[in-house]
């Protein structure tokens, strides 16, 4: 199982989200896409889940170009509310497993009562928080072979944060799920990264196993990135 | 929940308020009606009821599916889904038609109510079965325009989320859309111009059922009837254009537009 980009191209507007970027993803590994707002990330995940297209270059899955049905394999969180305002928290689940065959109704069960989340509650009701819990119980409740978390932590406070990492360890099957995390966020995720992918205003400047980050240069993911940043400015000035 | 009873229950769930609303004051309307009608003791207030509601159920289906269009644009979450495209707009098509029907049901109702309970003394009544058969073809009609509206309102909304990726056109979007619209009509208006296609277009008519109208003579309401003819060629030619509408939209959807 693996996920390929190819020389891939994406714009907005007169804007590069993604400039001739080639990468792949491989199964049982956990990998950080990181970069400052604004850098490429979602446009990458977006374009993994066939919400997006490329201008020019490919994007694959298990070999199979990429569309909208290719949604049936990974699991999506978006940074955005992705919700229907006026559903209850137990329709919008209802809704998210009627349309995925891996959706797992006991892990989401249990996930509710974890994120302790009232079902009965309209999504228009809920506080960031909660609306951040929902979006990750309808996306781990799923037994995908891809799950693609677009900033997990944005807006939310440490206890929430603390949950979202904990559910990550306790309801992914890392062996055989590839996990993709993108945020800006690094400190939040670097414990559970098997590989860093920096990512800057379109381009990816550097990818690096964290093991060896760690052990044989003595840096964290946060110091690795700040010295391809400023290698990658100086070079472009 | 199986995928599609998923996406029907979805597209009730975020049209039901506006379709209630709808109802609500189609209800106010019927009892106004049947309020003036009482009051001036002559099918007038009905009648207009009639007439007023049954116009605009020629736009209602169309309406209806904007409005759901634009509460889906709002985050394009339904298109983070493995169904396909037909599929995601299928759905929307059948709630929007089970509303048309469960509002064009009340209408007929009402229509037949007032005839012959209420407008009794004062229509000249039509047979049963004539009312049956005008019922029906009149409601047929409706449903099919209404999803022949449906299907170019579908087709303009995909086109202008599609062209959302193209910057150059981005801010002109609307121009397009207007440009398709007075585009087609001129260039249809322009082809019935020629005799030759016009003749051909409307050589085969079916007499299909009689057209009847309300005449007010002698202070007496008098159901004028007459046979109503159908060209066959122009009907199957708008059943072709909404399925090419209708396959343009859902190709769009799938590959264009995005979130």
């Amino acid at each position: 199982m693996s996920i390929k980009m190819e020389a891939v191209t994406k714009k907005y507007g007169k804007d590069y989200a993604l400039k001739n970027v080639s990468i792949s993803f491989e199964k049982g590994r956990i990998y950080g896409l990181i970069g400052p707002n604004g850098s490429g990330k979602s446009t990458a995940l977006k374009l993994i889940t066939g919400l997006a297209f490329p201008d020019e270059g490919s994007v694959s899955f298990n070999n199979q170009t990429v569309s909208r049905k290719t949604s049936d394999s990974i699991a999506y969180l978006t940074e955005l509310d992705m919700f229907y305002e006026t559903f209850t928290v137990q329709e919008t689940i209802d809704y998210v497993a009627s349309q995925f065959t891996d959706f797992n109704h006991e892990k989401a069960t249990l996930l509710l009562k974890e994120m302790k989340l009232d079902t009965t509650k309209k999504v228009k009701t809920l506080s960031k928080g909660n609306r951040g819990r929902l979006k990750l119980v309808t996306t781990l409740a799923r037994d995908a072979e891809v799950i693609l978390l677009d900033e997990p932590f944005s807006g939310l406070d440490p206890l929430v944060r603390d949950s979202i990492v904990k559910s990550l360890l306790r309801y992914l099957d890392f062996d055989h799920q590839i996990l993709l995390i993108a945020t800006h966020e690094i400190n939040e995720i670097e414990p559970l990264l098997d590989e860093a992918i920096a990512i800057y205003y379109g381009d990816i400047i550097g990818q690096e196993k964290v093991e060896e980050l760690r052990e044989e240069q003595g840096l964290s993911v946060l110091e690795w990135f700040k010295q391809l940043v400023e290698k990658f400015e100086g070079e472009n000035k | 929940m199986n995928p599609i009873k998923g996406l029907l229950k979805k597209d009730y769930r975020i049209s039901r308020f506006l379709f209630l609303t709808w109802i609500g004051a189609m209800l106010v309307m019927l009892s106004f009606g049947i309020g003036m009608s009482a009051y001036t003791n002559q099918p007038a207030g009905t009648l207009t009821v009639i007439v007023l509601l049954g116009l605009s159920l020629a736009v209602f289906a169309p309406v209806m599916m904007l409005s759901m269009l634009v509460t889906e644009g709002k985050n394009q979450l339904w298109l983070y889904s493995p169904r396909s495209s037909y599929s995601l707009l299928l759905s929307k098509f059948a709630i929007i038609l089970i509303y048309q029907l469960i509002t064009q049901v009340l209408l007929t109702i009402y229509t037949a109510f007032s005839m012959y309970w209420f407008g009794k003394a004062v229509y000249e009544q039509l047979s049963i079965g004539l009312f049956l058969e005008l019922a029906i073809f009149v409601n047929i009609g409706l449903v099919l325009l209404g999803i022949f509206l449906t299907c170019w309102i579908t087709f303009y909304w995909t086109i202008y989320h599609a062209l959302k990726r193209y910057p150059k056109i981005r801010n002109f979007r609307w121009l397009v859309i207007i440009f398709i619209f007075f585009g087609y009509n001129l260039l249809e208006t322009l082809v019935l111009r020629i005799d030759a296609i016009s003749t051909f277009i409307f050589k085969y008519n079916l007499d299909l059922l009689p057209l009847t109208s309300l005449n007010y003579e002698d202070e007496s309401w008098n159901v004028l009837i007459d046979i109503v003819e159908i060209p066959i060629i122009p009907f199957f030619y708008f059943v072709i254009l909404s399925l090419f509408l209708f396959y343009i939209a859902s190709k769009l959807l799938a590959k264009k537009v995005e979130v």
